[in-house]
């Protein structure tokens, strides 16, 4: 009883290890390729528990990624028709979809259909960004030319059982030699762009106070002109009141006027008048005038 | 023997270990606070292991007893083992997918406890916490301007942005692509890049930003979809976008020149607010002064006029005596502050008086009056 243990132990272990080794277990990110003899003999797509012939030595399961992949394709400097330079990153997805393929033209190695699909892709896009002008490349053709990069790298990449999902540019730059010089250009523009604007700010200020230099000489003669306008109205008034008041007697106005000059010219002048005694004035000074009339009175 | 005893004594080493721990948590938290003496009670803890199976063993009497007796613990053990495995649990911020030998069931395990017979039955958790990418950021000025980008004027920006997503469909998530994380920033970046690419480097620094970022996030959104990512952007965030450092300096000058231009403009305005104040004061003064004039004229006119009515009216009586009246009064105010010289005209003098005039003579005394006044 106590011998018998380690030979039952045997057994299941034995048991076991077949039954662990004729059963396997394809996840969902997963698909498999069953080989017998190194013959593909069944292709699994499916998850799932499957069975095989037990131990490793009839059949063989190659367990190959069934997720999206991703390759990326960094700073490869390509020309543009022109001959510009554009540094490019782009990123190819695919799937590996046709098994059998992938086993036979990619020995079933994720790294060297890897490798294939990397001369593919820059081949492809070598070749749809030299067809194109340096402003295709960013412009709206940019989709267009990565879904022509798709298009080109398919059937290639189908041969060893890759199935690209879509290529996508990630990076387009200028060269660094070409970089520079593109921020020499933008600064000058910036720096025109500066004194375009300072110069809209000299010509504004300028508009600006020649304006006011303007106004200030049409308020200034404005009010000049209705000074004067002001100032005929008051000698017209004058005028009228003068005419009116004067037209009564123009002979009596005109000796009254007369008496008013004579003292506004000259009272207090120290004028020296030399008269005569025959003035109206001297009428009684000399006295022969005066007695005869007294006489007679 | 040796065996059955090796496979007990190795099945009890790990798994005892949490098992007794319910058993051993006495001597264990006894242990702690007494003295903290740890490599003496690991050892008495295995030599009482150690003691038990000998007991077990020798004590028992026959050899098949002792074989049952460790079958038992042992599938208990094992059936322990299970129970732990087969139960999982899921965090609030998680989503799990059960799968039964590699495929996925279709319903998601919601957070709490949950059951699944395991192995046949895996679990797989993601992570459903919303994420973000920065990308570009200024911090990361190391990565050879990775965030700088080519505008559609062929200018360069630099931009740096983040994207917010989260697991929407946890199956698609952990099983559809190969590294989502990476996938959603580079997704993130080409459609960045593409967009920037479309537009002049002057859109981009003004305005639009929430366009920018909704047209980003779009594309970025549409093509993870149709990689079956499982994968939501929630928010694609512009955080800076500036030009890059080289020409920095050039940009900076624009916002001088900005401000010099708006300076400028208020300068004139100072100026034109200046002058036309002045001529309005001005042309106010010379208004008003011209109103005085005419007031002023008007109103003397009219005295005068009054004044010579009345004078008339009283004229108008006695014509004769007030006119002769009004001429001498005249003629003795005129006549009193006047030098006077009466020159007989034709007295009888023969030739008379030859009419000389000093005029240096009187222009002296017009002066030393009108000095003396």
């Amino acid at each position: 009883m106590v011998n018998r243990l380690p030979i039952i132990a045997g057994v299941l272990a034995v048991v076991g290890f077949i039954l662990y080794s004729s059963i396997f277990v394809v996840n969902e990110r997963e698909q498999a390729i069953v080989l017998r003899f190194g013959e593909i003999k069944r292709l699994i797509k499916e998850p799932g528990l499957y069975f095989k012939v037990p131990t490793n030595i009839v059949e063989t399961v190659q367990i190959v990624d069934d997720r999206l992949l991703r390759h990326d394709l960094d700073d490869i400097t390509l020309q543009v028709s022109g001959g510009k330079f554009y540094v490019v990153d782009a990123f190819a997805t695919y799937r590996i979809e046709d098994l059998a393929l992938f086993r036979e033209r990619a020995a079933g190695n994720i790294v060297r259909a890897e490798s294939l699909l990397r001369t593919r892709l820059d081949d492809a896009l070598r070749g749809v960004y030299g067809r194109r002008g340096f402003e295709a490349a960013l412009s709206e053709e940019r989709n267009e030319m990565m879904r022509e990069v798709r298009d080109l790298l398919r059937p290639q990449v189908a041969a060893f059982g890759l199935a690209v999902k879509d290529v996508r540019v990630r990076r387009t730059d200028l060269t660094p030699e070409v970089s520079q010089q593109t921020f020499d250009r933008m600064s000058a523009e910036r720096l025109a762009e500066a004194e375009r604007l300072r110069a809209r700010g000299r010509e504004a200020e300028q508009r600006i106070k020649a304006v006011a230099d303007r106004q200030a000489v049409e308020i200034v003669a404005e009010a000049r002109k209705d000074s004067e306008i002001l100032r005929g109205e008051g000698d017209a008034e004058r005028n009228r009141l003068f005419a009116d008041a004067f037209g009564r007697d123009p002979e009596f106005f005109e000796f009254y006027r007369s008496m008013s000059a004579y003292e506004q010219a000259l009272e207090d002048t120290g004028t020296t008048l030399v008269l005569s005694p025959d003035s109206e004035f001297f009428q009684y000074f000399s006295g022969d005038t005066v007695l005869p009339k007294a006489n007679g009175q | 023997m040796p065996w059955s005893n090796n496979t007990g004594g190795g099945n009890k080493g790990p798994w005892g270990n949490p098992n007794g721990n319910g058993g051993g948590g006495g001597p264990w938290g006894g242990g702690g606070p007494s003295g903290g003496n740890q490599p003496p009670d690991l050892e008495d803890i295995l030599r009482k292991g150690q003691d038990s199976i000998k007991k077990v063993l020798p004590g028992g009497g026959s050899g098949g007893f002792s074989n049952s007796v460790i079958a038992g613990v042992v599938i208990v053990l094992a059936a322990i083992f299970w129970l732990i495995q087969s139960f999982y649990q899921i965090q609030p911020n998680q989503l799990g997918v059960e799968l039964v030998f590699g495929k996925p069931k279709t319903e998601i395990s919601s957070p709490g406890l949950h059951f699944h017979f395991w192995p046949i039955e895996t679990v797989e958790v993601a992570q459903v916490t919303e994420n973000r990418i920065t990308i570009g950021g200024t911090a990361t000025r190391s990565g050879a301007g990775q965030g700088l980008m080519l505008s559609g004027d062929q200018n360069i920006v630099e931009v740096a942005f983040a994207a917010l997503w989260q697991v929407a469909d946890p199956g698609a998530f952990l099983f559809n692509v190969a590294d989502p994380e990476e996938m959603v920033s580079k997704v993130a970046e080409s459609a960045m890049r593409e967009v920037v690419g479309r537009r002049p480097a002057q859109d981009i620094f003004r305005d639009d930003r929430a366009g920018i970022s909704e047209e980003v996030r779009a594309i970025t959104q549409t093509t993870l979809d149709t990689y079956g990512t499982g994968i939501q952007v929630n928010r694609v965030t512009i955080e800076n976008v500036a030009p890059p450092r080289e020409v920095a300096d050039a940009f900076d000058e624009v916002q001088r020149a900005e401000q010099d231009e708006d300076r400028f403009v208020e300068e004139a305005n100072r100026y034109s607010n200046q002058k036309l104040g002045a001529a309005r004061g001005e042309a106010a003064q010379t208004r008003e002064a011209a109103a005085a004039y005419k007031n002023r004229i008007v109103q003397e006119a009219a005295g005068e006029a009054q004044r010579f009515v009345s004078v008339y009216e009283e004229y108008a009586k006695a014509p004769d005596v007030t006119r002769k009246r009004l001429f001498l009064e005249t003629m003795e105010r005129v006549l009193r502050g006047s030098n006077k010289v009466i020159l007989g005209s034709d007295g009888g003098g023969g030739p008379g008086v030859v009419p000389y005039l000093p005029l240096p003579e009187i222009q002296k005394r017009a002066n030393s009056v009108a000095g003396g006044q």
